[in-house]
């Protein structure tokens, strides 16, 4: 059976040994050659230009720019290029970064190289989806809101407001006095930015502070 | 060429076409002969004092009375010559000083005296002195001129040059005290310090000092008395009055059912800027007299208190800065060969003889992969740092989050942060202390759960990570990450604890670091 043309990859890094460790893993994996390799920014774009590969894989640190740089150029006029983003850098950013920059995948540099393949496959095959190990932690932590924080304390006093119970009611229920458990309330409103207990309970709902169901 | 050569020529060359000038058009024999004479002497002083520069102050006085000899010698048929006299004294004035000038210009008078008045016929003397004597006097003048310039434009030099003295001394002093006692330039013990000075004064029962931080906000420094806390807040006209006209403000301070009280805001003036107020409450009206006394002092600590503050801003950025740097260094250099070292492995793997080489290959490839991960990590520690605008309370959730994720640990997180900010360079050192605590936990705990709990009432601050590991048992005391945590809790005058996670004997590490009193 004779194989399919084989894919043509690019690879961007300013550290020959990866490039070679990353050039050595593509020629074993039969659908790939190696069409060229680039240490800079300036260099990436160059060859992407002169070689038409179907695969960019870029580092994110290089001498002269940002590898994000690259691929917002690539992007700009290559809609259907393969883009992989390879870095050292760890960090949800790193990973939007790369997301928005337009690349079609996000490898760190401590995954094996089947990893990496496997990754340019992807990205010649859907290159503008985007595909990433921890996509899905990054995104629940980035869709995770950041609202207001309440201490165990108070936490608990806005769940005794939801129940409905007074200052008095609180401060007995709690063991404080008055004055402590309307220091707490007012801390909580503050926090919360509510004028008053509706509204407290209203911004609590709806920021995930208290559960819809009455407790 | 040197300036000074430069100098010599181009006036050289100035006069000596002036009086080329001059002999043309009033010219005889004389002059013809004196003005190759010029020239001759001119080349010969500029050659010499080019060639032997210490030689220079002899160069001009000799070249004056060879000068005032070959231009008096054509008086009084010429006068043409004599503008040349003053080329060595205004050089004179240039290079030396009111000395040199008055040599040379009284070689030059000494030289006119013997070609022009004894060459000349006795009659013509007179002439002779009329003519001469204006530029001997031009000459000696043109020369101080030179010298008075010069010592301006020196001077103009050392002024420019002082900024730099005055902040060479500061930073050389900042360093020996620095050295000497490392607390010597805590600016929680002054602001302590200056809150008993006060109370002293005033008799007050409480007193709180505040501290302008980099985003232009009044930040605690330090509290005094038990409700200060609560009642000495910075928003109020006299703050404000205060604020902008860098002078103390009093006022009656009505609170509610309580007794009057009379409330003082002083301010902490560095030279022309303020860097904080300290707001005080009595039962009686200070006097205004008592308010100068005060004010004598506060003006005095301030200074150093803001010296204080400034060092420990310096130091702040310096190892930011750093920081970055190491960040930089591992990552363009050890974790990147490193990484290349697994892809190198990878390739053998794909090789591998039999399934037992495979497997060993498999091990070490995941060992690999696991030095890398921590290496990323490692620079994500490097390079998190703390926004101007989001706080203490933000950094550390972000990076808790993050982390916590990245190493499969279930993170409680709670934050209780006030409004009023800490001082940026604590802010600082709390979330390097908590991310070491973290980064302990993540490498050496095995545990499932971690509880970081963040409380911010600046100037208190406390943050709590601990974890249901295996405990402290396998630490060493001594381990490099406890004696991070134990220096950079020092530097900012923090308590830290290390130690089980409760009493009771459960698993686990906890580490407390704890920042001033807590008062609410």
């Amino acid at each position: 059976m004779t194989a399919a043309e084989p894919l043509s990859v690019l690879l961007v890094d300013d550290h020959e040994l990866i490039r070679h460790g990353l050039a050595r893993a593509f020629e074993r994996a039969h659908d790939f050659a190696v069409a060229g390799e680039a240490a800079s920014v300036e260099e990436g774009k160059e060859l992407a230009d002169r070689l038409q590969p179907d695969v960019v894989i870029t580092d994110v640190r290089l001498p002269d720019g940002t590898g994000l740089d690259l691929v917002r150029q690539l992007r700009a006029d290559k809609a259907e290029l393969g883009i992989v983003v390879l870095t050292m850098y760890a960090g949800d950013e790193q990973l939007f970064g790369a997301l928005e920059a337009g690349a079609s995948a996000f490898v760190s540099k401590d995954s094996p190289s089947d990893d990496v393949i496997a990754a340019a496959r992807h990205a010649s095959v859907s290159p503008r989806s985007f595909a990433a190990a921890d996509l899905t932690d990054a995104m629940r932590r980035r869709l995770t809101p950041t609202g207001p924080q309440l201490s165990s304390r108070e936490a608990e006093v806005l769940g005794l407001l939801a129940e409905g119970l007074g200052v008095a009611g609180i401060a007995k229920r709690l063991f404080v006095s008055e004055s402590t458990a309307k220091t707490h309330i007012s801390k909580i409103y503050e926090k919360l930015g509510a004028g008053n207990r509706a509204q407290a309970i209203m911004i609590a709902i709806r920021a995930g502070l208290l559960s819809d169901e009455p407790a | 060429m040197t300036s000074s050569d430069r100098l010599g020529l181009t006036t050289r060359a100035f006069f000596l076409a002036t009086v080329l000038g001059l002999t043309l058009a009033f010219g005889d024999g004389d002059a013809y002969r004196g003005l190759v004479g010029l020239l001759l002497l001119a080349g010969v002083a500029l050659a010499v004092g080019r060639l032997t520069p210490l030689a220079l102050r002899w160069v001009l006085p000799v070249e004056g009375l060879l000068a005032a000899l070959i231009a008096g010698a054509a008086l009084p048929g010429a006068a043409t010559l004599l503008p040349y006299l003053l080329v060595p004294p205004l050089l004179a004035g240039v290079s030396s000083g009111v000395t040199a000038v008055l040599l040379t210009a009284g070689c030059e008078v000494a030289g006119l005296l013997v070609a022009g008045l004894l060459g000349s016929p006795s009659d013509a003397w007179a002439t002779v002195a009329e003519v001469a004597t204006p530029w001997t006097v031009a000459s000696l003048g043109a020369g101080l001129v030179a010298v008075w310039v010069t010592q301006l434009r020196r001077d103009a030099r050392r002024t420019s040059q002082a900024s730099y003295e005055s902040a060479r001394t500061l930073l050389s002093q900042l360093r020996t005290v620095a050295r000497r006692l490392s607390s010597g330039l805590d600016p929680v013990s002054m602001s302590e310090q200056i809150l008993v000075a006060t109370s002293e004064a005033f008799g007050d029962t409480q007193s709180a000092l505040f501290v302008r931080t980099e985003g232009g906000v009044l930040s605690p420094l330090g509290y005094r008395g038990h409700l200060a806390r609560q009642s000495l807040v910075v928003e109020d006209h006299l703050t404000e009055a205060c604020w902008r006209t860098m002078e103390p403000a009093l006022g009656v301070q009505a609170s509610g059912r309580s007794s009057t009280r009379h409330r003082v805001v002083l301010p902490l003036r560095a030279g022309a800027r303020m860097i904080g107020l300290v707001v005080a409450e009595a039962g009686t009206a200070p006097a205004q007299s008592t308010v100068d006394d005060v004010m004598v002092v506060l003006d005095q600590h301030a200074v150093r208190l803001d010296t204080a503050l400034l060092f420990d801003e310096v130091r702040s950025l310096a190892t930011t800065e750093e920081r970055q740097r190491v960040a930089r260094e591992i990552h363009d250099g050890v974790a990147q060969e490193i990484a290349s070292l697994g892809y190198l492995v990878d390739e053998l793997t794909a090789h591998a003889l039999d399934e037992a080489q495979r497997l060993r290959l498999q091990g070490l490839r995941s060992e690999i992969t696991r030095v890398v991960s921590e290496l990323r990590l490692s620079i994500f520690d490097l390079r998190s740092d703390i926004s101007p605008t989001a706080g203490l309370g933000s950094a550390l959730s972000d990076y808790v989050r993050e982390v916590g994720a990245r190493s499969g640990l279930t993170v409680h997180l709670t934050l209780d942060e006030a409004s009023t900010r800490l001082r940026g360079e604590v802010e600082t050192e709390l979330l390097r202390i908590a991310q070491e605590a973290v980064t302990n936990a993540r490498r050496h705990s095995q545990a499932a759960n971690l509880w970081v709990d963040c409380r911010v009432r600046p100037p208190y601050a406390r943050i709590t990570v601990q974890d249901d590991g295996r405990g402290l048992g396998a630490a060493r005391p001594d381990s490099y990450g406890l004696r991070i945590m134990r220096e950079r809790a020092e530097r900012i005058n923090a308590t830290l604890e290390i130690g089980q996670r409760d009493e009771s004997g459960a698993p686990g590490t906890r580490v407390a670091v704890t920042i001033g009193a807590d008062g609410a």
